[in-house]
């Protein structure tokens, strides 16, 4: 996916003035997070099992050279064989010279966010492939040409007339926009494309160590299908994806269901440990596993390493004032939301994605969200930091520092700023009290979206000198 | 151009033995993990498991033995009209080939390893149900746990649209961490392919309304016995 990331003002203003996407975040974010605080008032300790999550993944990063070693040893001995991918190039590579060696022609694919950030699809069309996706959401996006826009909810910015059009476009189905019949559409088209493809591909949620195992999680059974029916089974795991043992998985694979939709469980989590044996009726021949690195080293290697500690539930995105407001697409990559305004950054280097340390309002809703209580404030904070040591730090912020450095020092002009500020807002206010559109410079960018609330009557030094006087 | 990746994994073994991330959490590994789900002691397991599976639209049985099971599963299999079914091999319950060649269904053990594996696979995909075993279940998330091995394939609870499971009932946990504490390392270490069901597929990707039955089966059938 090609990087827009420093588009995000102009998009976000696009995001905001379209009432579909709007009526469709509200409804995505709030419905997720409400089942997501249902899920976790139902646990032992909610507090108490996030900390041993948070444990369970930060030991494995610490530890993670050792324990990516110990899967690989696993895993081979049960016949599958292991890859090591630097980048996003070497892994494409890798998948085509894959397929070529057992004669590949069709793909399915289920849902990975490792292979949206290496543009996999893209790759293995131009080697001449035919890659399907095969999770609903992802198979609607790649039909349109478009990219998904939540890490669990791929099509949360689409309305089911649109999933019609495309389909009657498309695909000549009879129009209907019951989602039922969509579905029932999908199914039989995807059905197809299972039963005859002679690879499958999906991502991992977990590598288990201890066992050589991959764990992946959906709720279609489109991951399943992808690792079962296919005679050749690639899985693209990001190094950060292993884990220790099965007790820490037995913790994390339930509290990612919980965080992410609210369910106790996905419908399906599979678990695989290898190719099929002999004896097995059926499942397939040849396994094999890429190892990606693709940044994720070097950022461990930083003050940032816990960023890698993500499990790609998505509750940071619809508890966060921003996404819910601008969705995913706005971001500008693969990954959107508080974790995407981090990982953005760090994958693609910070003057690349000057804007998104800067798209939230540090309001930690994400860090109270998140499974796995990453501190993602903390983070964007620090991001900001760097982009103004390289340089990159917003139009007019270093200039608006030293001017409030000289108002703050100055209770002369700090009161009467207070007082030009006062009437000139409540001049501007609109018959509801609030100001339409700010005519400064810099903060007229900022009204363009929301209004401005004028200055209070009285300023709280002037109330308190009147409250000392006793009137 | 080759599978050759030494290199790289030299390389990235290499970064990450630079540095180890200094994280200031405690992170000592606790010998017995707080359970994730609140259960409580009086509360029947069986209960909760039905309770947990029903709310998941799964049609759920309770019977007292082995033959009420089968009685059971040929009540199933006449409901939806099939006039075949893919099954383990391996099944908790005897006699399940022949009874329902007793009643003019079809039983499929399928076996697509090797080169005619397409071909097979759309010889199969109309037979309108599976069957097959659970080798455990957990109460709280009303969970099937299905291992692959000889005899017990991966067909028949994927690609029929109804899917039926036979289930001991010793075989139910309370928790889906009681068994991968007690049982998960051991049968991860046996079986290629471990999977949890957790209802039927489902998806609620247009517009968050849940549909059920987009990949996988549509309908679950639990039958419980003694
Ligand atoms: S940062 Fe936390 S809340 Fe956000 S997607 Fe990752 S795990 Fe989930």
């Amino acid at each position: 996916m090609e990087l827009k990331a420093n588009a995000f003002p102009q998009a976000a203003i696009i995001a905001l003035k379209d009432i579909q996407l709007q009526t469709a975040l509200a409804r995505g974010t709030t419905n997720a997070s409400n089942a997501r605080l249902r899920a976790m008032s139902e646990v032992t300790d909610a507090e108490a099992l996030r900390r041993q999550a948070r444990a369970a993944k930060l030991r494995a990063l610490r530890n993670l050279p050792a324990l990516l070693e110990q899967f690989e040893a696993n895993i081979t001995q049960r016949g599958a064989t292991v890859l090591w991918a630097e980048d996003a190039e070497a892994c494409n590579r890798l998948v085509i010279e894959v397929a070529r060696r057992h004669a590949v022609q069709r793909i399915v694919k289920s849902k990975s966010m490792a292979t949206e950030e290496t543009g996999l699809n893209r790759a293995l069309e131009a080697a001449g492939l035919e890659v399907i996706e095969t999770d609903l959401g992802e198979y609607i996006v790649q039909l349109d040409g478009d990219s998904p826009s939540h890490i669990v909810m791929p099509i949360i910015h689409k309305t089911r007339e649109q999933v019609r059009d495309l389909f009657v476009e498309k695909l000549g189905m009879t129009p209907s926009d019951d989602p039922e019949v969509l579905t029932a559409f999908a199914r039989q088209k995807l059905r197809e494309a299972f039963l005859s493809a002679q690879m499958g591909i999906t991502g991992a949620n977990f590598l288990i160590a201890e066992t050589g195992t991959v764990a992946i999680v959906t709720n279609e059974g489109n991951g399943r299908m992808c690792s079962s029916l296919p005679p050749v089974y690639v899985v693209i795991a990001g190094i950060e994806k292993v884990v220790e043992r099965v007790a820490d998985f037995a913790t994390l694979v339930q509290l990612l269901p919980r965080s992410a939709t609210g369910q106790r469980m996905t419908s399906y989590v599979h678990l695989i440990s290898g190719a099929a044996q002999p004896d097995e009726p059926d499942g397939p021949a040849f396994m094999y596993v890429i190892l990606l690195d693709n940044g994720r080293s070097r950022i461990r290697g930083t003050r940032y390493a816990e960023s890698l500690a993500c499990i790609r539930c998505g509750a940071c995105l619809n508890v966060c004032p921003v996404y819910q407001n601008v969705g995913g697409h706005a971001y500008g990559w693969v990954y959107s939301g508080p974790i995407g305004a981090v990982i953005t950054p760090l994958l693609k280097g910070v003057a690349n994605a000057a804007p998104l340390p800067h798209a939230s309002s540090l309001c930690g809703a994400c860090q109270a969200a998140c499974p796995v209580m990453i501190n993602i404030p903390d983070m964007l904070l620090r991001l900001r930091a760097d982009l103004v040591a390289e340089g990159e730090a917003p139009p007019g912020l270093s200039a608006g520092i030293a001017a409030w450095a000289r108002l703050m020092s100055s209770p002369f002009l700090y009161e009467l700023s207070g007082a030009v500020a006062r009437l000139a807002t409540r001049a501007m206010a609109g018959s509801d009290g609030q100001v339409r559109r700010l005519p400064v410079p810099l903060l007229g960018n900022w009204t363009e979206n929301r209004d401005f609330p004028p200055f209070a009557a009285k300023p709280f030094r002037q109330l308190w000198r009147e409250r000392q006087r006793g009137q | 151009m080759s599978l050759e990746t030494s290199a790289a994994r030299a390389a990235i073994l290499a970064r990450l033995r630079q540095h180890s991330p200094a994280f200031q959490d405690d992170l000592s590994a606790p010998e017995q993990p707080l359970p994730v789900t609140r259960l409580d002691d009086s509360e029947s397991l069986l209960e909760r498991f039905r309770a947990e599976v029903e709310r998941l639209n799964v049609i759920f049985q309770h019977v007292a033995d082995a033959e009420g099971a089968l009685d059971a599963l040929l009540s199933v299999v006449r409901a939806e009209n099939a006039s075949s079914a893919l099954l383990w091999r391996q099944l908790p319950l005897h006699g399940v080939p022949e009874a329902l060649e007793s009643i003019g269904v079809q039983p499929i053990l399928p076996q697509v390893q090797g080169a005619a594996r397409h071909d097979i696979y759309r010889a199969l995909n109309d037979v309108p149900l599976g069957i097959s075993g659970a080798d455990a279940a957990f109460a709280t998330t009303g969970t099937l746990v299905l291992a692959s091995g000889s005899g017990q394939g991966r067909l028949p609870s994927l690609l029929p649209p109804t899917h039926v499971v036979l289930l001991p009932q010793a075989r139910l946990f309370a928790r889906p961490e009681d068994w991968l504490l007690a049982h998960g390392a051991q049968t991860l270490q046996r079986a290629r392919s471990v999977t949890f069901v957790t209802g039927p597929s489902r998806t609620g990707d247009i517009e968050m309304q849940i549909i059920l039955g987009v990949h996988g089966p549509k309908r679950l059938y639990i039958i419980v016995f003694d």
